[in-house]
């Protein structure tokens, strides 16, 4: 199977891969070779692909996935970082922040409370992420 | 001419011209091939995204979602107009504003036209001009990541979703090469199928056409056909209000890159004819003043 996942800034992956297991908002789903096609949005959280005895994990939010009928998966997000990208002090420190925000905005607009929540929700995302390849070393 | 001295004292200005252009240059080439880059990035994800509309919308009627319907009447219309922050590049801006103008003479009088206006030499001419300004960003980044454009989308979709606009055209500087660019109007909504489709994708389009596949199968869409359209559509505005944001900044580091290395080579022009015309007077000076001695050695050998 050929697996890309490209945001509006970068190709962040494009290789083969043997299933690919996507957040999607009605849950999560393990994408096999020879999947009916298939278009949904995917909620903030980890893209785990594997190939042989190999795992990648990704953080990805705000995107939705296609599934084309040669085997073939696109996933159009709007942040995506591989766990490599990311570094725990950074994410720590964005997430704190994004928990500021969300307690700000608890009162303000629906709108602006949302995209709060939103961002609150990718950063816990990157640090899932994180902490999956952590463990892994561990082991 | 004036006298030596002064002549020195303008070589070194222009000399010192000469750097600062230069620099400005220099630093013009980096921005725009940072520019240039991003915008090649964001085809890939563009190109996709346009492929799966044109599938959804193709398919299904205009009514389905209200980014899609045109109202018949244009009544009241929302300009985005995209400037840069800083001058000094040439005649960026002032194609901005010509192809403005072009297009206000085409829609009239009586239709009711508000801006949006991105960069500060925009805000300048909307305070010149009176325009009825209902949004101004500026101090955006050279290099604007995709939630930069957010804001610019999002207040454009919520007025036109409110039925305040019936329609909202983008005015921006599309980047064709280093020494061409072109000031375009692409309508961001309503959002139309894909034969009419504006300058930021009509090249994406045809290259698009080439590699995808067609589809020629069904898709199943999980929740349903609505609520991917729901999630997707926002999206397609926000790339296209990305897009032209790196075309217009692309353009603009042209434009002053092209600018500067005019300026930088007048300088050079400028400082050669000064030095021909000081060696000229300096060789002036010399002959003058052998002749004053060797008149003067003439008188006293005479006496």
């Amino acid at each position: 199977m050929h697996f890309t996942i490209v945001t509006p800034e970068r190709t962040v992956f494009n290789d083969e891969v043997d299933s690919v297991t996507l957040p999607a908002r009605q849950g999560e789903i393990t994408v096999l070779p020879g999947h009916l096609p298939l278009i949904t949005p995917l909620s903030s959280g980890v893209i785990t692909l594997q190939k042989g005895k190999e795992e990648v994990h990704m953080a990805s939010s705000g995107g939705f996935v296609q599934v084309l009928p040669d085997s073939k998966i696109r996933v159009l997000a709007d942040t995506a970082e591989k766990a490599e990208e990311l570094t725990e002090e950074k994410v720590e420190q964005a997430k704190k922040k994004a928990e500021e925000l969300v307690h700000e905005k608890r009162n303000a607009d629906k709108a602006s409370y949302i995209s709060a929540l939103g961002s609150l929700e990718r950063e816990l995302a990157r640090l899932k992420v994180i902490r999956k390849k952590k463990n892994k070393r561990r082991l | 001419m004036s006298n030596l001295k002064d002549i020195t004292t303008r070589i070194h200005s222009i000399q010192n011209i000469h750097k600062i252009t230069k620099a400005m240059e220099l630093v013009s080439i980096s921005k725009m091939k940072r520019a240039t880059s991003a915008v090649l990035a964001s085809r890939d994800y563009a190109g996709t995204l346009w492929a799966v509309i044109d599938d959804l919308a193709g398919r299904v009627n205009q009514k389905a979602h209200p980014l899609l319907f045109s109202p018949k009447k244009i009544k009241k219309v929302l300009l985005i107009v995209m400037t840069s922050d800083r001058g000094l590049c040439g005649s960026f801006n002032t194609e901005i504003f010509q192809k403005v103008s072009q297009f206000l003479k085409i829609l009239g009088e009586k239709r009711k036209v508000d801006y949006v206006v991105i960069g500060k030499k925009g805000e300048d001419r909307a305070a010149r001009e009176k325009w009825n300004v209902l949004a101004s960003f500026d101090n955006l980044s050279v290099a604007p990541n995709f939630n930069d454009a957010a804001p610019i989308a999002r207040l454009a979709t919520d007025e036109f979703l409110n039925k305040k606009y019936d329609h909202v055209f983008i005015i921006y500087s599309d980047f064709v090469s280093t020494i061409n660019q072109r000031s375009v109007i692409h309508e961001l909504l309503p959002i139309k199928s894909s034969e009419d489709l504006g300058d930021v994708e009509s090249n994406l389009k045809k290259k698009e056409k080439e590699d995808l596949p067609k589809y020629s199968y069904e898709f199943k869409f999980e929740p349903g056909r609505d609520e991917v359209l729901e999630f997707i559509l926002p999206r397609a505005i926000q790339t296209q209000v990305y897009q032209a944001l790196l075309e217009s900044i692309a353009s603009e580091q042209a434009a002053r890159m092209v600018a500067m290395k005019n300026a930088s080579d007048a300088a050079v022009d400028m400082v050669d004819d000064l030095k021909l015309t000081f060696n000229q007077l300096r060789q002036a000076a010399i002959t003058r003043e052998i002749a004053e001695i060797s008149t003067g050695k003439a008188v006293l050998e005479e006496v």
